[in-house]
């Protein structure tokens, strides 16, 4: 009857039985004894047969399990694997226990159970576990479960971890939980909270928890439960700690806005051409650059070739299709032209964006205006060469008068000993007509360096008076040479110019139309006028002197240009009068025939832009 | 001695004296006439017959001395307008042009030699008085 009933279970239940005779050392399997090891039924097991089945390290473990039965009468009841006879590890529940007659052991009974799929089951759900609380730490998240009817909650190692709290703590309750939170963020949190739990909604939340130096920034999903009856248990949730990325989204935050300064600051355009899609993406920056309205550019490639000056256009096209097949940064200066005719130089950048096969997909750049850039160079160099110009024809006509003195002062020396003293005092006359044509030239030369270098402001300026001073530095010469300086103004308002420059043009205009008078005629005269018209002043110096070459190929405006012989001059006095004027913002041009000369002078009534400092030519 | 007329045609009153105090330096018989810029000097050799009675031999002169650098006409338009005046008179194929300029740039070198009867070009305030002499007598040496 037990015999047929542990049949059935040993059928049912993978439960074999053996017995060991301790005297002989062999065991007597049952047939699930032998399934389960899977063995030959008919091999006759022994001891340390049965022994060997154990995988290498739980032999120790059922070795010490027999003799503690034989010696200490001392029953087990463990789960150990084993190596079947076919190779397969399987646990197996071991029961062992020492049978006695009397005070004697005669045997040792027990129980083999196959538990490998309940084992399996436990190592794999162990297993599991063990990779999530590894995910939790490397993820820097954790688990919790809130209990709505306790308030209680339960935490995971990740969730201990996160609030760096001690697992060896209670989870905190909900509200000792908020009272983590950062203050600022608190109620937030529990107003959200709250309002699930009203709604049974799941909820997302950011905030910071005040812990360790720095607090973590957090963020939690959490899920209703509900039991059979759909009422509300709880929530699970998951907390991931963002802190990194929270930093990291700051610093771009912080890193972008710098840029968009940087950006706006120097004026630089950003552009993103997609080469798959033709799509080109402008900022706002890039619109102003081209002169044109956002709603104006379709956003392809050709709105932005249609820009560009068409003469330029060729080159700037082509180095951008040869960065493409070549691989390379795109790097050009082109003239863009506006619609409404404006013509700009950029600076044009990009780079390419390649795919993960390293095909260009994208070209992304920028775009800045250095029309003034190019045009202060072209000044610059222009003006570099002007001084080279300057400075040789300034040694040069400083040299040659020096060089003539002194070949005259030999030939002096030579009369002195000849005895010929009549000559040697023309000569000395003429040493001192040369001197002072050299002192007046040094003269220029420092009239011109000192309108250049110091920092003078537009005032307005009484004309009146000005002519007034003119008039009175002149009156020496004028009287000399018979000349009468008229002047007339018809100015309602005293136009606002640097007064230094609007001075020495017209002392140099004035000084030349008395020292060139024609001595031919018996009256000779200088005559200023000035008027006004739409914020524009106009001066004439008008005279009926000898004139002088015409101004067709610019020459009487150059440096040490001179055009009369026997009539003392520095040769600055026009180059010196073209430069203020240019410097001024005005123009001017003459007439000449032999009946007289006349300056036409066109000067703005103020500087186009606010008062500042008249730094143009420094 | 050796008697030789020669024209200054520069602007600076300086300038032609001292080229005229080289030239009678050099142990020569020299006349020298002075004309302050190029149509002073085109209109004194116009006058062709007037300075041939007033002047005799001195006329017309044996060698130019011209600057370039001059107000109204310039060395380089007095060329031009001398070019035509020797084609009209063949007494001023014999004159010969020695020009006399402050400007070192060689770009008027080759310009002014490339004129018909210029024969030298000298920068002023650098040539001897002896260097001088020895080139009015390659000219007369040539004649």
């Amino acid at each position: 009857m037990n015999h047929s009933i542990l049949s059935l279970i040993e059928k049912t239940r993978s439960i074999g039985t053996w017995s060991l005779d301790v005297a002989a050392s062999t065991c007597d399997w049952s047939p699930a004894t032998y399934r389960i090891h899977e063995e030959d039924p008919s091999k006759r097991i022994r001891l340390e047969d049965g022994i060997s089945y154990y995988v290498p390290e739980h032999r120790s473990i059922i070795e010490r399990c027999v003799q503690e039965g034989i010696h200490e009468r001392r029953p087990w009841d463990i789960e150990l694997q084993i190596l079947t006879a076919t190779g397969r590890r399987r646990w197996v529940r071991a029961i062992g226990e020492p049978v006695f007659e009397g005070a004697d052991l005669i045997r040792l009974q027990g129980v083999f159970e196959d538990i490998d799929e309940r084992k399996s089951l436990e190592v794999e759900r162990e297993d599991m576990l063990r990779r999530i609380m590894e995910g939790e730490r490397i993820a820097r998240l954790g688990h919790w479960w809130w209990d709505a009817t306790s308030d209680a909650m339960e935490w995971t190692p990740g969730t201990f971890r996160l609030h760096g709290k001690s697992e060896s703590l209670p989870a905190p309750t909900l509200q000792e939980h908020f009272a983590q939170v950062h203050p600022d963020d608190r109620e937030r949190l529990r107003a959200l909270h709250d309002r699930a739990v009203e709604t049974r909604t799941s909820y997302t939340a950011e905030f910071r928890l005040v812990c360790g130096e720095t607090g973590k920034h957090v963020r939690s999903e959490a899920s209703p439960k509900h039991d059979a009856e759909g009422d509300l248990v709880g929530f699970t949730g998951v907390s991931i700690e963002r802190t990194n990325e929270v930093q990291a989204q700051l610093r771009i935050e912080e890193l972008n806005r710098r840029l968009t300064l940087a950006l706006e600051g120097a004026r630089i355009g950003v552009w993103d051409w997609n080469l798959i899609t033709n799509e080109l993406i402008w900022d706002p920056r890039m619109y102003g650059l081209y002169g044109v309205e956002e709603t104006e550019f379709s956003g392809a490639y050709e709105a932005w070739e249609r820009g560009l000056h068409p003469e330029d256009r060729t080159e700037a096209v082509e180095k951008i299709q040869r960065a493409i097949v070549d691989r390379v940064s795109f790097d050009a200066i082109f003239r863009v032209l506006w619609p409404d005719g404006t013509v700009r130089t950029i600076q044009g950048m990009g780079d390419l964006v390649l795919d993960a096969g390293g095909k260009p997909v994208r070209m992304v750049g920028v775009n800045w205006d250095i029309t003034e850039i190019v045009r202060t160079r072209a000044e610059l160099e222009r003006s570099n060469e002007e001084l080279v110009q300057f400075a040789y024809r300034t040694s040069h006509d400083l040299s040659s008068p020096l060089t003539a003195i002194r070949r005259l002062a030999t030939y002096m020396q030579q009369d002195l000993v000849d005895g010929r003293l009549e000559e040697v005092a023309l000569n000395v006359a003429a040493i001192e007509k040369r001197v002072s044509a050299m002192e007046e030239m040094v003269l220029g030369i420092l009239n011109t360096a000192k309108a250049d270098l110091t920092t003078v402001h537009p005032e307005p300026i009484d004309l009146g008076a000005l002519l007034g001073d003119l008039a009175e530095d002149h009156r020496a010469l004028s009287e000399e040479m018979g000349v009468d300086l008229q002047w007339s103004v018809e100015v309602p308002e005293p136009p606002c110019l640097t007064r230094i420059r609007l001075y020495q043009i017209l002392t140099n205009l004035i000084g030349n139309g008395i020292k060139f008078a024609d001595r031919d005629r018996a009256e000779r005269w200088v005559r200023v006028t000035a008027t006004c018209r739409e914020e524009r002043l106009y001066l004439t110096v008008e005279d009926n002197g000898t004139g002088m070459p015409s101004a067709d190929d610019g020459q009487p405006y150059e440096m040490f240009a001179r055009f009369h012989s026997g009539v003392s001059g520095s040769g600055l006095g026009l180059y010196i009068v073209k430069k203020h004027i240019g410097a001024l913002g005005g123009k001017i041009r003459y007439e000449t025939s032999p009946e007289g000369t006349r300056f036409h002078l066109d000067l703005p009534m103020k500087p186009s832009t606010p008062l500042r400092a008249d730094h143009d030519l420094r | 001695m050796t008697f030789v007329s020669f024209l200054i045609i520069d602007d600076d009153q300086l300038d032609r004296y001292l080229l005229m105090r080289d030239l009678k330096r050099g142990g020569l018989d020299v006349k020298v006439f002075e004309c302050r810029d190029g149509v002073e000097a085109i209109e004194f050799l116009s006058n062709f017959e007037a300075n041939r009675s007033s002047q005799g031999k001195a006329f017309p002169p044996r060698i130019l001395f011209l600057d370039i650098n001059m107000p109204r006409v310039s060395g380089f338009g007095f060329l031009e307008s001398f070019q035509k005046l020797r084609t009209q008179r063949e007494e001023y194929a014999q004159c010969a042009v020695i020009m006399v300029s402050s400007s070192e740039h060689p770009d008027e070198r080759v310009r002014a030699l490339a004129y018909e009867g210029v024969v030298d070009f000298v920068i002023k305030g650098r040539t001897s008085a002896e260097e001088l002499r020895a080139k009015v007598d390659a000219v007369l040496a040539g004649s």
